[in-house]
């Protein structure tokens, strides 16, 4: 370890070089500069994730709509440790609107919890996902505002974002072609990750300058599986073409997995909110019987 | 931007889906390509390219800078899109702000992972930090495009004071820029990739769309192809969705031309190298 002595000498070699010194620079050496293999077994070890899933193995989802009361719509999702709430409110006028637009608009904000930070251009890649989705030339001249609180972004926000945001619509009963599922695959050598932690995000991200294969990087995309519709796609890093054709695959596989399970949940809520309707017809017709009687 | 009437939209989409377009282009076809680098004299590289009338001016400054902890040797490539108001009355005042750096945010995602170890001086201590701003002086569509050849002309004909380490004494090391003005040093742009845009009209697949072509297409999506056909990055722009197999296909076309494209500027480039005496046309055409 570091003395403190050692340490003043040492900030005083780095103010030679001006411009602020990252902490982590004060960390003992074996702690700063891990060996790619180190890294490597961090995330992925004989077949197993940190988190004891199969590379091809997605994490436990948990899907709650109406979490807000006062949106017109609203979704809680979790996807591992990833906590995304979305609310849906309008449709009203644009404001400041000069002229006649045909199509409806969308407006999208993706906020994020300061403690994890998130990306700048997430609110234009949601956007971009959901114009597809939804009807917009039953709103001329109208839009429809949809925030996103990002709670917790441990790996694959943005997928989070576009589902809970595409339930919330569907939970607000406004018109919808078809449920948005999304799903982030992340690409790290000849290893393929399936819903990407953020630590095997970062992993996906970096490359092994000595490895064979170059390849790397993260694909999200988002697809209507009744329509067969991709609404959004993006990919970056380094990537063989044929490699990714075959993750593209993948990823609408997984997509669709995953809108079984969103239709499940909103057939429940369906119910729910049927037999509420029912329950209160019963209550009224009782009283009226005892009106009448 | 022209607005167009339906029936104006019908017989653009019809002439893309025959193969003949509007100005006699093929599906796979772009408008002539003008590539002039060094155009501004105080700039350490720059290049304007014009793609039909869609016009883009690129220019280079170097900085130097410490590089984190954790990624010693690797540079840094930024770039900042100026979107001028004598390319369009919309982009005036704060819509247009609002547009450039969205546009702005895109392309440098679109850069984000490109491998920049030849952007490093001397490992840990300095890295050069390049600068790439971009101003659009015209748009008549595929500003996209127009814009990854000009930050690839304008890298590859940089010429920065070259910076050596020596060996001092106590193991430190001491930069020194070189007197000699002839000893420059020049980006190594085999890792910089192009744009290819696609738009999808009716059922075929275009590059190099006009505006007016722009606003018939249903979907439209960039990517960033290196000289050996790798992808870096694909992002979709604007509203509309595609399928899965008609996504396939838009990404092997794009490979494809990604790669041809590369070899016709590389070929472009080394020929105006190879004049002896070349003089600046600029805006004089």
């Amino acid at each position: 370890m570091l003395d403190s002595a050692a340490i003043e000498d040492f900030i005083l070699d780095q103010k030679k070089y001006e411009e602020n010194i990252p902490y982590e620079s004060f960390l003992p050496e074996n702690v700063k500069f891990k060996t790619y293999e180190a890294k490597l077994s961090e995330v992925y070890k004989d077949g197993k994730r940190a988190d004891g899933r199969t590379r091809d193995e997605s994490r436990k989802m948990y899907i709650k709509l109406g979490a807000l009361v006062e949106a017109r719509g609203s979704c809680y999702l979790e996807i591992g440790d990833t906590k995304v709430l979305c609310g849906v409110s309008g449709p009203r006028e644009i404001p400041y609107l000069q002229g006649y637009t045909e199509l409806g608009s969308v407006d999208c904000v993706v906020e994020s919890n300061p403690a994890s930070p998130s990306d700048k251009a997430y609110s234009d890649a949601l956007k971009r996902a959901l114009e597809p989705s939804f009807c917009r030339h039953e709103f001329p001249n109208l839009e429809i505002s949809v925030s996103v609180m990002i709670l917790d972004a441990s790996g694959s926000a943005l997928a989070a974002a576009i589902t809970a945001a595409s339930l919330a619509l569907a939970h607000a009963r406004l018109p919808i072609f078809d449920i948005l599922t999304s799903v982030t695959v992340g690409l790290h050598g000849d290893l393929l990750f399936i819903d990407p932690t953020d630590k095997e995000e970062a992993l996906c991200m970096s490359y092994e300058k000595n490895s064979a294969s170059q390849n790397h990087g993260l694909i999200t995309l988002s697809y209507m599986s009744t329509a067969d519709q991709i609404t959004h796609y993006y990919q970056n890093g380094e990537m063989d073409l044929q490699l990714l054709l075959d993750t593209m695959d993948i990823g609408i596989s997984r997509c669709k997995d995953i809108y079984a399970l969103c239709q499940q949940r909103l057939m429940d809520e369906v119910k729910i909110s049927m037999k509420t309707v029912t329950d209160t017809q019963n209550v009224e017709d009782s009283m009226k019987n005892l009106s009448t009687s | 931007m022209v607005r167009l009437s339906p029936e104006e939209k019908i017989y653009i989409i019809h002439g893309v889906e025959d193969n003949i377009r509007e100005d006699g282009r093929s599906q796979t076809q772009y408008r002539p390509i003008e590539v002039e680098t060094g155009i501004i004299p105080s700039a350490m590289g720059s290049a304007r390219v014009k793609l039909g009338n869609t016009d883009v001016i690129a220019c280079v400054k170097a900085d130097t800078f410490t590089p984190t902890w954790n990624k010693p040797d690797e540079g840094k490539l930024q770039l900042h899109v100026d979107l001028s108001a004598t390319a369009s009355p919309w982009f005036e005042g704060r819509r247009g702000e609002q547009t450039s750096e969205e546009i702005t945010t895109i392309l440098n995602k679109a850069y984000e992972s490109i491998k920049l170890e030849s952007f490093c001086i001397v490992p840990q201590v300095k890295c050069w930090l390049v600068d790439v701003d971009i101003s659009v002086l015209s748009c008549d569509g595929n500003m996209y495009d127009a814009i990854g050849f000009a930050v690839k002309a304008a890298l590859a004909t940089t010429m920065v004071p070259k910076i050596v380490a020596s060996e001092e004494d106590e193991g430190e090391k001491e930069l020194q820029i070189t007197d000699d003005p002839f000893d420059t040093w020049t980006p190594n742009v085999s890792n910089i990739p192009c744009l290819v845009t696609l738009s999808k009209v009716g059922d075929s697949v275009m590059v190099d769309a006009t505006n007016k072509e722009e606003q018939c297409s249903s979907f439209t999506c960039i990517l960033a192809v290196t000289e050996t056909g790798k992808i870096l990055s694909t992002f979709k722009v604007g509203p509309g969705s595609v399928q899965p197999v008609t996504f396939s296909k838009l990404i092997l076309e794009a490979s494809s031309i990604g790669r041809s494209l590369h070899s016709e500027l590389l070929s472009a480039l080394k020929k105006e190298n190879g004049l002896r005496k070349r003089e600046i046309h600029g805006f004089l055409n």
